[in-house]
């Protein structure tokens, strides 16, 4: 009879972590098992090592160092203050070609991300790595055993703590139009791990509709989602149940949406659109291209 | 939950931010270096007013928790680990007035610890090479002066090897041995499974046994 090794359970049974149950099947399998057993000394031998890390005590030039960052500011470097001067180059054509640039940005911005309405690809593929976790987030909330690690309807408090936590950005508005009043609620944010990368899972309700939003630093998923300075390829899926999931890029974070909403989960959408030109943009969301 | 009017839930999440006995007493979890600190609630109120001695006294009760995980991670950079240490304080004070204690403090101190870490790692990543960011002698030259020489140089080598560890495997070999975190612990701090805890602590200890097979017999045994 085959029995499974026990290789991945050795450091914490090293460190005491395991319940007395799989305690005793450890110790047990390594008693017949030579092969966990050299495993099991080459991970004490690591952990006998890394015991030798110090705690080293703070320098004593710590503190100053922040007290004037939190009293005065902090004070720009030489290299800073050069960058401030342009480095003795002729002020008024940079700050033209900059304000021209900036300029082009905006229009091209406007252009993309307003006038044009949003393009959605229905997809029948297999949902990837990152989708899959938000739909078994999607579930997972429904379990009694669920708990966000900060419960709110508050969104300041949402994205300040989201920021500090994880560095992710969430673009809740603090402002909402009153045509939103008792139809949209915060639940909370709870940080997982997702394809490979710290995501956040954020909860509310639409017309008392659970609706999932998961997002990760694009950066940090070990899988390609979408290309494309400025693409706003929404991919749309319906997955079972009557339920939906839309997958896009922003600000270098991806995001999934998963609802049971009706019209393609376009209502889930207002959370983080408040204005009537993205709500139009929204309205005209219209899956076409199939792959 | 219940459905709320707009007013009604802009009014209770007033009532949530008034709310004191929401707010979490600050314990010392499995942390060596803050175990003589006993801050409670109304320690982090004082910091939320913008307390100077407030936010002065919270610093030196943390202090040493957020350097020596900085410097380990770091793998004895003190430049890096100041860096670190400098961000994790001051967003502290900037964001502690929006803190309202929904999870545990020190899980959220530790989570801010490890994004910094994160963040210079990105940093230092573009502008140093890897080679160039280990001087050995700045390990040797930050633990005490009572050790023996020999287990000096061993923690040196020690904390050499750790830091050619990918971030993903250091950070629980760092929050383990130098704070003491549990695995649950660990895995609230870095938003993952005990059980992805407990891979990444296998393969970090069996590269540490392989990197410094030449110092197994002098590291000895012991509790872990």
């Amino acid at each position: 009879m085959f029995e499974r090794h026990v290789t991945s359970k050795l450091s914490a049974f090293v460190h005491g972590q395991l319940s007395e149950s799989d305690a005793q099947r450890v110790s047990g399998h390594l008693a017949r098992c030579s092969r966990c057993r050299q495993e099991l000394e080459e991970i004490s031998a690591g952990a006998d090592l890394a015991k030798n890390l110090g705690s080293p005590s703070a320098p004593d030039s710590l503190w100053p160092s922040i007290q004037r960052h939190v009293e005065h500011g902090p004070s720009p470097s030489l290299l800073q203050r050069a960058r401030m001067s342009w480095m003795g180059w002729p002020r008024a054509p940079i700050t033209v070609s900059a304000l021209l640039l900036l300029t082009m940005v905006a229009a091209l911005t406007w252009y993309y991300e307003i006038r044009q309405p949003l393009q959605v690809t229905t997809s029948v593929a297999a949902p990837s790595e990152f989708e899959a976790a938000a739909l078994r987030a999607y579930h997972s909330q429904m379990q009694p055993d669920w708990h966000w690690d900060l419960a709110t309807h508050d969104a300041q408090q949402l994205r300040d703590w989201l920021r500090l936590a994880s560095n992710l950005h969430a673009s809740v508005p603090l402002q909402r139009p009153s045509e939103d009043a008792g139809r949209l609620q915060l639940a909370g944010v709870k940080l997982i791990e997702a394809a490979g990368a710290r995501a956040a899972v954020i909860g509310y309700q639409v017309d008392g509709r659970q609706v999932t939003l998961l997002t990760a630093w694009v950066r940090d998923l070990q899988e390609k989602l979408s290309e494309g300075f400025l693409s706003k390829d929404i991919v749309y899926r319906a997955a079972q149940d009557d339920m939906k999931t839309f997958t896009w890029e922003a600000s270098g974070q991806a995001y999934v949406m998963v609802s049971a909403l009706p019209h393609f989960g376009e209502r889930g959408c207002i959370l983080c659109h408040t204005t009537p030109e993205r709500r139009a943009l929204i309205s005209n969301m219209n899956p076409q291209r199939k792959n | 939950m219940p459905r709320l009017s707009f007013p009604e839930f802009r009014a209770s999440s007033e009532k949530y931010r008034e709310d004191k006995s929401s707010m979490p007493r600050l314990i010392p979890v499995s942390c060596t270096a803050i175990q003589a600190v006993n801050p409670n609630y109304s320690f982090v109120e004082a910091c939320q007013r913008g307390d100077m001695e407030a936010f002065r006294a919270l610093y030196e009760a943390y202090k040493d928790t957020v350097y020596s995980i900085a410097l380990n991670f770091s793998g004895g950079n003190q430049d890096a680990a100041k860096d670190i240490a400098q961000d994790v304080f001051l967003k502290l004070f900037s964001s502690l007035k929006s803190f309202r204690g929904a999870s545990n403090f020190s899980t959220w101190l530790f989570r801010v610890v490890v994004n910094a870490c994160m963040d210079e790692h990105r940093k230092r990543r573009r502008l140093v090479p890897l080679e160039d960011s280990v001087p050995p002698e700045a390990l040797s030259s930050t633990y005490s002066q009572e050790r023996h020489a020999w287990q000096k140089q061993l923690a040196s080598e020690v904390g050499i090897a750790v830091a050619a560890l990918s971030p993903k495997l250091r950070l629980p070999i760092v929050l383990r041995y130098v704070q003491g975190l549990s695995y649950e612990e660990i895995a609230r701090v870095l938003g993952c499974s005990a059980g992805t805890v407990a891979s990444r602590l296998n393969r970090g200890h069996k590269f540490l046994a392989r990197r410094l097979s030449h110092l197994r017999s002098a590291a000895g045994g012991g509790d872990v």
